[in-house]
């Protein structure tokens, strides 16, 4: 059988889009996890508090399981008849797949950041946890703008 | 909608009557004392007779029992904090026999020190076992291990590498060398020689390393000792035994400690809230905040209790800012907990409350977006209520995702989303075939909260008597906005919106900077304000989160049905692995999803919505009550 380089390149826009989000996020995930059970030795009363800004980072990796899965739907992958992907087509899904690929890990890592000070700052003054959920939400923007971004772009891409 | 209005309430009084009135008030609970800050009030300051530094004491001494006796207690923690009624016999129990609680109090104190000593006593016999163990097979007491006239005779330790040249330079003479036992590098040895050879074969010994053991006040065999210490570990086991289940009875008492701590924090507060008044000998002056609603109540409550005092209640002074308490009707309540988790709003501002609370239901739906979620959270957010019970803050927030839930049930089903499946019906809004539609609503549903925004901020220059501010602020702002918006349609609508747009473009320029005097200056302030034009657009494209957060949920739903049908597919055992994972699957996607949908809501109202119109910065008001952690309480 020869090498089908479009299909083999529809794998690999699958695989980054959930590879590098999903580092970002468990990395992001971890550090606040570390974060949390340090403040939560010094006031464990702020405990569900803090598990809330924890899975803030999380979503990136979901983001990029998403737009995975949506290629691995278009070219057959997930049913197992595999559709007939032009060089062209993979190249596109590739592309495609970048925006969440890339945004995803350092908005996850930034957010990451992000939330692990507003777990310091939930430990000492609780009342401020909104805002610490705030400032977390305000880099989730552009992980979610390159989530749309990625999603419109796999979807004009028409296999078949 | 409406910050409640405050009033400065007087309270002159006779001192003997003090102790009363501020009861009555904590019971009221609507009388928030203030500190009397003048400098003159200074030499007027109340002293505490030091209960208050006694009630701090016992509270901090209880708090630590409370956290240790935790540990024997099998109860379960109150769901979401519930907090149950304090039976009234148990509250005045307690406050009968506070010298007997004490009494329990000290005792735990004395079981912490025995348990303390015990652990000592347990390291001091651990380390000197440790020390004696190389000298078990030692089998002469050691009080005979002594030189004679003519005999040397002593037990040390040496180098264990140095034993074997040394036992073979010696072979044959008057010297004998025993080696009980090794550890590690060194060899423990028992040494005699004739006192004839004694110096020659301690020089010999010292150039092995060697060094004499003492064996300080010991007597008899080494081996005793050490079973005498092993029984003397039994004992002080059997010490601690008795000292938990010590701990473990008076963990029975927990509950009753739990009261007695809230108790003991309401007297705490009424204590420092007295501390804020200030008096002579027979008289104290004490100021506060009444909700201007409740201050005649309160005046006449107060009179009636002690007729002989003077109460006073007043408009607040320009200079004395008023603390903020919101009220809204029980509909909206649930969402001022959104608007505590930001910011209050500065006193004679705006309560955004009732205008935010529907707004923050569509939003939350639209991210959702399963109308089956939806109604999983319609239907068990009221059960939990009903028979859980939860704290009152808790129950806020879950009222605010109740309403949030009716909404994602409308949005789920305008989207046609049923746990991830679509029902065989046309859907009005298709994210995932056609999405173009989808985000023109969402931007056009950014654009209606904007506007509503605006809105509240005209309301608000109006109340304050300048119309024409919300004019040249925010009407100018909305013919700008949707002129620009007009300007992508067709025909007639396109040529309205160009001079729309020219309008608000117009009263930006020349109203903006109108508090400047100089013409130029105001010119370019006006420009500048211009130059928020770049933040409407990135506010407007900001809702384009509710169609990306929307698609999560849709999306990762879809595909959990997928993967969950190719198990189904497996027969009678696939169909039940199957329906487990639906369940657990969903509720992951629905939880996190819902997470996702409350903090994003949250942050459309706090950086887009309030930004157009929210002033912050009041001081919650915190009235005297009952403000209590493990209990509620009818009456202290």
């Amino acid at each position: 059988m020869e090498l089908q380089w479009g299909l083999i390149l529809a794998f690999a826009a699958a695989a980054i889009a959930v590879i590098l989000p999903g580092m970002g996020s468990s990395k992001a995930v971890g550090a606040c996890g570390e974060t949390a059970s340090g403040v939560s030795t010094e006031n464990p009363e702020v405990n569900s508090k803090l598990l809330v800004l924890q899975l803030l980072p999380a979503t990136q990796g979901i983001y990029g399981f998403l737009i995975s899965v949506i290629i691995m739907i278009k070219t057959g992958i997930l049913s197992g008849n595999l559709a007939n992907v032009s060089l062209l087509q993979g190249i596109e899904l590739v592309i495609a797949a970048l925006p969440i690929a890339v945004v995803g890990y350092f908005s996850a890592l930034k957010q990451g950041q992000v939330a692990s000070a507003g777990m310091l700052m939930t430990g000492k003054r609780p009342e401020m946890s909104g805002k610490g959920i705030t400032m977390t939400v305000m880099v989730e923007t552009y992980a979610v703008l390159s989530l749309l971004v990625s999603f419109l772009a796999v979807n004009a891409i028409n296999v078949g | 909608m409406a910050i409640v209005e405050m009033k400065r309430i007087n309270l002159l009084a006779m001192r003997q009557d003090q102790r009363k009135l501020f009861k009555a008030m904590q019971r009221m609970g609507c009388v928030e004392v203030s500190p009397i800050r003048e400098e003159e009030a200074e030499a007027y300051r109340v002293k505490d007779s030091g209960r208050l530094a006694q009630v701090e004491d016992t509270m901090n001494r209880l708090t630590w029992v409370m956290n240790h006796l935790g540990r024997y207690n099998k109860q379960k923690a109150p769901f979401m904090g519930n907090r149950p009624d304090a039976p009234e016999d148990e509250v005045a129990y307690i406050a009968a026999h506070e010298d007997e609680l004490t009494a329990l109090l000290d005792h735990a104190d004395s079981l912490e020190k025995r348990s303390g000593e015990y652990k000592g006593q347990l390291a001091r016999i651990a380390a000197e076992q440790e020390q004696l163990t190389p000298w078990m097979s030692l089998d002469i007491p050691v009080e005979e291990i002594k030189s004679t006239k003519d005999v040397f005779q002593q037990a040390g330790t040496m180098n264990k590498s140095a034993v074997q040249a040394l036992q073979q330079a010696w072979n044959g003479r008057e010297v004998c060398l025993e080696v009980l036992c090794e550890v590690r590098e060194s060899a423990y040895v028992w040494v005699a020689a004739h006192a004839s050879v004694k110096d020659e074969f301690l020089a010999d010994l010292k150039a092995a390393g060697y060094a004499p053991q003492s064996f300080g006040d010991n007597r008899g065999l080494i081996r005793d000792r050490y079973e005498a210490l092993s029984r003397e570990t039994e004992k002080v086991k059997a010490g601690q035994i008795t000292l938990e289940k010590e701990w473990q009875t008076m963990a029975e008492s927990l509950t009753r400690l739990k009261i007695w701590y809230d108790m003991l924090s309401v007297e705490r507060d009424n204590l420092q809230a007295a501390e804020r008044t200030i008096g002579t000998g027979m008289t104290f002056l004490m100021r506060g905040w009444v909700p201007a609603a409740l201050s005649e109540k309160v005046a006449a409550r107060l009179v009636e209790l002690s007729p002989s005092a003077v109460v006073q209640v007043t408009d607040p002074a320009e200079d004395d800012p008023p603390p903020v308490q919101l009220h809204n009707n029980k509909y909206v309540t649930p969402f001022e907990s959104i608007i505590e988790g930001f910011a209050l709003p500065a006193p004679g501002s705006i309560d955004p409350t009732a205008v935010m609370a529907p707004f923050y239901a569509l939003l939350f739906g639209m991210m959702l977006s399963d109308a089956g979620y939806g109604l999983v959270m319609a239907i068990a957010i009221p059960l939990l209520v009903k028979l859980k019970q939860p704290a009152k803050s808790n129950q806020k927030l879950l009222w605010v995702l109740f309403f949030s839930a009716l909404a994602t049930v409308v949005c789920g089903a305008v989207y046609n989303t049923w746990f991830g499946f679509n029902l065989p019906i046309k859907s009005i809004l298709d994210p995932i075939n056609d999405p173009m539609p989808v985000m023109i609503v969402c931007m056009g549903i950014g654009v209606i909260h904007l506007y509503a925004g605006l809105c509240v901020g005209a309301y608000a220059n109006i109340r304050k008597g300048k119309p024409l501010d919300a004019v040249y602020d925010q009407l100018s702002w909305m013919l700008a906005v949707s002129g620009a918006i007009m300007l992508v349609l067709d025909g007639i609508a396109a040529e309205i919106g160009k001079w729309m747009a020219i309008a608000g473009v117009a009263l930006i320029v020349l109203f903006a900077g109108r508090e400047k005097k100089n013409p130029f200056a105001r010119l370019m302030g006006g420009l500048g304000a211009l130059y928020g034009a770049t933040s409407w657009i990135s506010d407007i494209l900001s809702y384009m989160r509710l169609f990306g957060m929307g698609l999560a949920t849709g999306v990762i739903g879809m595909v959990i049905n997928q993967l969950i049908g190719m198990v189904f597919s497996a027969g009678i055992v696939g169909k039940i692995i199957g329906s487990v994972l639906f369940v657990g699957a969903h509720a992951f996607n629905l939880g996190i999803n819902a997470l996702g949908a409350y903090v994003h809501s949250c942050r459309l109202q706090y950086i887009e919505f309030f930004g157009k119109f929210y002033e912050e910065g009041g001081v919650a008001f915190k009235p005297l009550n009952y403000n209590t952690r493990y209990v509620n309480f009818k009456e202290v």
